[in-house]
């Protein structure tokens, strides 16, 4: 029957309240169904349909139970009874549908009582994820727990192995006695001691280069060449002493009773004799030689680990002198290690508070001006100085040779070239013939790019590069290197100067002079103090003006202290000094 | 692959498979001769009818909300797919058949044509 005219907007209103009310439902996550009093669908939602992964038109008029699925024993999710009484009495219950991955749902029912007959509305909620998470929490704690059992056994093995390294008393390569091995016989030495007596000496030796063999052959020709080298030295050893290695190329000899420092040193260098053979190993020729310090002890209370810092002091004494590659730890040898120590102490505090300055030694032209008899004064050079807080001043010599050791010349050096860079840029207004020299170690020649760094911030200081001399001592420049000729040849060729600093001590070959990218040379101090005093060092000065001058080289030479030197120079025809007379370092003009 | 445009209710209406036609309210306009003979209503025991007199009573009430939607939203799922349920038959009995749906605009109003094709007996309704 078409409605009434006048019904005819309210029952589209209706329509459009419900489609929308149909939309809303369709909307939401939890799964609705409507069934009659029997259980068999007349609505549902989206999320049922995704729910059970079957269609709508498939649901209609089909029990819900035969839809849902099973649990996870492949039981009905609701029992028959539950079904039978669902018109009647509200009810939800939680299923567990799988175990893995988890899936658990909630279905909630109740009947709507404004109809008879009712039907049941099913409200099904997926809560999977909330029991995932509690879940997940029971899996970080057994995670946990297994975690602090794996950190506990962790640490047990580690103990165990921490025993295990106190119980080895022999090194794996060699065979000899290891550190600890070395300490028990040295209590046991310094025990006898106490009942017999005399002394005892420790030695301890460093291979020289090891680390080349090593660089140059594998770790296996290194390991074989300690073997040979335990092996020599207990086959020399005198009754009564032992070898250990402490590890890397240091093995330490502690002697039987002797009788004083000097039996010590002989067996040193009986050892020294009887390393030294020719080990051959797969056609390659060894040659090795070791360094050693020694100390002895009458005292049988002396620390054992003192003795073994004293006989180390020493064989880096011994292994940095020129002359003798074994040294018996004495005070002087003590006293000049915390010199050292003073030093590398005080050089570091100074870099890092800037606490270093520069002083400046004219150079000057030995040609007397006529018109005063003064000196014409070509340039300086500037020296760092160090000035500790407490204590006397260091010794600048001792200053570059520990900075060169430690490797710290290399941030001392950019210091000097900044400071030297100012200098040169605040000042410009000297002679054009004056210039300003600095030192330059090579350990900074040899790092890539130093050349070009140094042009760089020249040219953006608009700095005269012809102002600035680089001094390179002698031996540094003939002991090294293509990278070194390089860098200075860059220098060079941009208008910076070089001197070769120290000359005559380096023992350069008068043809590999002429090659060198080099200025001038600086004669060493050593020959200056010798005018006068030795003819063939005043021969071999005479000679090294004239080489430098024929090669068309600036010729400087150095220590010019008194008049007659300087007299004795002008006469040989040298044409530019530096020393005490003209100037002591100082602030500059 | 380009969808073919659903046949017009002009088209099904004087075809030869059972037809049925109802207006914006859902209401029945007409039947063809063919849906006459197969499900054994008249014309006129149904104009004005509800559709959902054709259905079972299982999908009586997903049918109106879904035709409220439609009024409230002009959207469907269910037009134009062919859809396998059971129709009511004047006798009372049911027969599984495949319902195409259609719906035009004419004059602002919808109109809902429907081919309602008996399928072999023992054809599950959506199976």
């Amino acid at each position: 029957m078409t409605p009434e005219v006048n019904e005819q907007p309210i029952i589209l209103e209706l329509r459009c309240i419900l489609g929308r009310l149909e939309t809303a439902l369709s909307a939401i996550s939890d799964a609705l169904v409507i069934t009659d009093h029997q259980g068999l669908v007349l609505w549902c939602n989206s999320s049922f349909d995704r729910f059970i992964d079957q269609p709508r038109m498939r649901s209609l008029g089909h029990p819900i139970l035969s839809l849902l699925p099973l649990d996870h024993q492949g039981d009905p999710v609701l029992a028959q009874a539950v079904l039978a009484s669902i018109s009647q009495i509200p009810g939800a219950t939680t299923v567990l549908l799988q175990r893995q991955p988890l899936k658990v749902c909630e279905i909630e029912w109740r009947p709507v009582e404004t109809e008879v007959p009712t039907p049941v509305i099913f409200c099904i909620r997926d809560i999977s994820t909330r029991i995932s998470n509690q879940e997940l929490q029971v899996t970080v704690e057994r995670i946990e727990q297994q975690r602090q059992h794996s950190d506990r056994l962790n640490l047990e093995l580690q103990q165990q192995q921490l025993l295990l390294a106190n119980l080895v008393r022999e090194c794996p390569v060699t065979g000899l006695p290891n550190r600890r091995g070395l300490r028990e016989r040295l209590d046991l030495a310094l025990g006898r001691l106490r009942d017999r007596g005399g002394q005892i000496g420790v030695l301890f030796c460093d291979l020289d280069h090891f680390k080349d063999v090593n660089d140059m052959h594998g770790h296996q020709v290194g390991d074989d060449l300690l073997i040979e080298i335990s092996r020599r030295l207990q086959e020399a050893l005198p009754a009564e002493a032992t070898v250990s290695r402490l590890g890397g190329d240091e093995f330490v000899v502690l002697t039987g009773w002797i009788r004083d420092g000097s039996e010590a040193i002989a067996i040193a260098r009986m050892l020294q004799q009887c390393i030294a053979a020719p080990w051959l190993l797969h056609g390659q020729r060894f040659d090795p030689t070791m360094s050693v310090g020694i100390t002895v002890t009458s005292d049988p209370s002396a620390d054992g680990d003192e003795l073994l810092r004293q006989a180390d002091v020493a064989m880096y004494h011994a292994k940095r002198s020129a002359t003798e590659s074994l040294a018996l730890h004495d005070a002087s040898i003590e006293a000049h290690f915390r010199s050292n120590c003073r030093v590398h102490q005080e050089l570091r505090l100074a870099i890092l508070n800037q606490k270093l300055t520069l002083a400046y030694q004219p150079i000057v032209s030995l040609k007397v001006s006529p018109q005063d008899g003064s000196a014409t004064i070509l340039g300086h050079e500037a020296l760092v100085r160090l000035q500790p807080e407490q204590g006397l001043p260091i010794d600048s010599e001792m200053l570059i040779i520990e900075a060169e050791r430690t490797g710290m010349v290399i941030e001392l050096g950019s210091w000097v070239i900044s400071e030297a860079l100012s200098l040169l840029q605040y000042h410009p207004r000297r002679p054009d013939h004056w210039s300003l020299a600095i030192n330059v170690s090579p350990l900074q020649l040899e790092r890539t790019g130093f050349a070009a760094d140094l042009l760089e911030r020249i040219e953006a200081m608009a700095i005269n590069p012809g102002r600035l001399v680089i001094e390179i001592t002698e031996t540094k420049i003939l002991q090294d290197s293509s990278r070194c000729i390089q860098e200075l040849t860059s220098l060079r060729h941009n208008g910076v100067r070089v001197h070769l600093d120290d000359f005559g001590t380096g023992y350069s070959s008068l043809s590999r002079l002429a090659r060198l990218p080099i200025d001038g040379i600086k004669i060493d101090r050593y020959f200056t103090a010798a005018l006068g005093c030795d003819s063939h060092l005043e021969c071999m000065i005479a000679s090294m003006i004239h080489l430098g001058c024929d090669l068309g080289l600036e010729v400087v030479a150095e220590g010019i202290e008194t008049d007659s030197q300087r007299l004795a120079l002008q006469a040989l025809g040298c044409p530019w000094g530096q020393g005490h007379l003209f100037g002591r370092p100082g602030a500059l003009p | 692959m380009v969808t073919p445009a659903p046949p017009s209710l002009e088209a099904l209406r004087h075809g030869a498979s059972p037809f049925v036609l109802a207006d914006h309210n859902g209401l029945i306009v007409a039947i063809n001769a063919a849906f006459q003979q197969i499900y054994g209503w008249s014309e006129e025991q149904l104009r004005g009818q509800p559709l959902s007199v054709i259905l079972p009573e299982a999908f009586r009430m997903s049918h109106q909300l879904g035709f409220s939607r439609f009024q409230s939203s002009e959207t469907s799922t269910i037009l134009a797919h062919p859809l396998r349920l059971k129709t009511i038959c004047q006798d009372g009995s049911e027969i599984v058949s495949e319902h195409f749906i259609i719906a035009e605009k004419q004059h602002e109003h919808w109109l809902f044509g429907a081919t309602l094709t008996p399928l072999p007996q023992g054809t599950p309704a959506e199976a």
